[in-house]
């Protein structure tokens, strides 16, 4: 981060920390309709207009070093798999075969010299082209050039692997837009993969994503973790457009956040604000991360169903050329899976509520208008005309939306 | 046990201790220098082609109907080609030279 960017962080939360109501040009936020959360056509209209056009994560570049290694991802609308060509290229694939659709791969990873449909036999390449058949006689004028497997548009940031089911989504680093300006200070091509992991839990994905995209919660659920070292009162929140923002929450005393990093492998590039706060930020949809110089999770939600969710925990560190990983690490990543267990602790109950006939609408208030645009953003995309006039979320926070330029980065009004 | 010699798609020679009762193909496919053989000897895929050395094509079955299929999609077919799970080992075979074809996939 530039030095002017610092300074407005740290007014803004100077601002937010002492400030007595909310600036008073904020708006009413009108209650988000609980509809959202339990009506099957709008969970298809979010599959179809989010899900399936959205740059979403799905692996770091470690995690398939060889040619023929593969990883299927059986989440979000459609099973897709990466593979390694021989080339040394990651792409990405519908796990389909041309023919009646049998899966190409069957395993969650492995390494694959060619790829080949156990149903009939269809052979594909690394690349994706069919190559062979059986029975060629019995398929007249059969183009096999027009029947590759179907290609997903695959992109890193980093080493970082995108996947975007919309063949004309905008390229990847551009749709990621100011955080690539942030976490470039993360020298995301030198990060190295730790673990992933994940469990599945029954909420609808909202419920999950909402609750990343605050900290009013902090004092209720993470009263022994993270309330002593962070003042949720002072956050300060950066809206960008494509529905992504970022999120900086104050330190009660700079050396609790120091002790964190003890012992851990540093980043020398990052900011003197992530030292000292947490930097944290949502790329719209559905991955949180956030800036630490001794290495950072990202977390990804999924839709399983509409009452389903996946959660993922992905881990990386700096790059320690050759040294083991430091013992320090296996606490790290149980601490924040404890921080997690914290957080998804009311969520099946939330679902329930959502379902019942009396919850109708969710109050906001001016902390959680994180939550706000994120919902804001997602009728942008499905199209506000395709959404129920009772199930819209009504714009009003696209004023506080940051350009990329720091000169005009309009922060919250009242930060100076 | 038989000796074949194989040539590799680097044109390096080896001697291979062949077992009778599997396929050509078995007997190449764990060999560092060997075929692909993705779809295991189905007859499906083309990725096991060979080029058998002169004068032994007699001492073994004929392309079958199914074998010639898939042959007539490979790239770099000859007149000597065969794919290797369709060819036997037997006694028969013993010293006989082969080529693994070229990569295919």
């Amino acid at each position: 981060m530039d030095r002017q960017t610092e300074d407005l962080i740290q007014a803004g939360m100077d601002y937010e920390g002492s400030r007595k109501e909310p600036p008073a040009d904020f708006p009413q936020l009108p209650d988000i309709p609980v509809r959202r959360y339990t009506d099957p056509d709008f969970f298809e209209l979010e599959l179809k207009k989010l899900w399936q056009n959205s740059w979403l994560y799905v692996a770091h570049d470690d995690e398939l070093p060889n040619p023929g290694d593969f990883l299927l991802f059986e989440r979000g609308s459609a099973p897709i798999f990466l593979i390694r060509g021989n080339d040394g290229v990651v792409r990405a694939f519908f796990n389909t075969c041309r023919h009646r659709g049998s899966p190409i791969v069957e395993s969650e990873s492995g390494n694959k010299r060619g790829l080949m449909c156990g149903y009939h036999g269809w052979t594909y390449n690394l690349e994706g082209d069919l190559i062979n058949l059986r029975d060629k006689r019995d398929f007249v004028n059969l183009d096999m050039s027009c029947r590759s497997l179907y290609k997903v548009r695959c992109e890193k940031y980093g080493n970082f692997i995108f996947i975007n089911e919309n063949p004309d989504a905008e390229p990847l680093l551009d749709y990621l837009g100011p955080f690539v300006k942030d976490f470039d200070e993360m020298q995301p091509d030198k990060l190295r993969f730790v673990e992933r992991h994940g469990f599945e839990l029954k909420c609808n994905v909202k419920v999950l994503m909402d609750a990343f995209l605050e900290t009013y919660h902090i004092k209720n659920l993470h009263p022994n973790t993270l309330d002593p070292v962070f003042d949720h009162r002072g956050t300060h929140i950066t809206l960008w457009e494509k529905g992504h923002s970022r999120m900086v929450i104050p330190a009660r005393d700079h050396s609790l956040v120091s002790q964190l990093a003890e012992g851990f492998k540093e980043i020398d590039s990052v900011c003197e604000t992530a030292r000292t706060s947490s930097c944290t930020y949502n790329i719209f949809p559905n991955l949180t991360s956030h800036i630490d110089h001794t290495g950072t999770p990202f977390l990804t939600f999924w839709p399983v169903d509409i009452e389903t969710t996946y959660a993922e925990v992905h881990w990386f560190t700096p790059d320690l050329e050759g040294e083991p990983l430091p013992e320090l690490w296996k606490d790290r990543i149980s601490h924040l899976d404890m921080v997690l267990g914290e957080d998804i602790t009311y969520m099946p109950g939330i679902q329930k509520s959502l379902q019942s006939s009396v919850f109708e609408g969710i109050p906001l208030n001016y902390q959680e208008r994180r939550i706000y645009h994120w919902h804001e953003e997602l009728d942008r995309r499905i199209g506000r005309e395709n959404i129920p006039q009772d199930q819209q979320v009504e714009p009003k926070l696209e004023y506080l939306i940051a350009t990329d330029s720091p000169h005009r980065d309009r922060l919250v009004r009242g930060a100076g | 046990m038989i000796k074949l010699l194989v040539t590799d798609r680097d044109g390096q020679n080896h001697e291979l201790d062949a077992d009778t009762g599997l396929s050509l193909m078995e007997n190449l496919r764990d060999q560092a220098y060997g075929v692909e053989a993705i779809c295991g000897g189905l007859c499906s895929c083309g990725t096991c082609h060979v080029y058998i050395g002169e004068n032994w094509l007699d001492k073994m079955p004929g392309v079958g109907v199914e074998e010639e299929e898939i042959l007539e999609g490979v790239v770099d077919r000859e007149t000597h080609s065969r794919l290797s799970c369709q060819v036997p080992v037997t006694d028969e075979l013993e010293g006989m030279d082969l080529t693994i074809a070229p990569f295919s996939l």
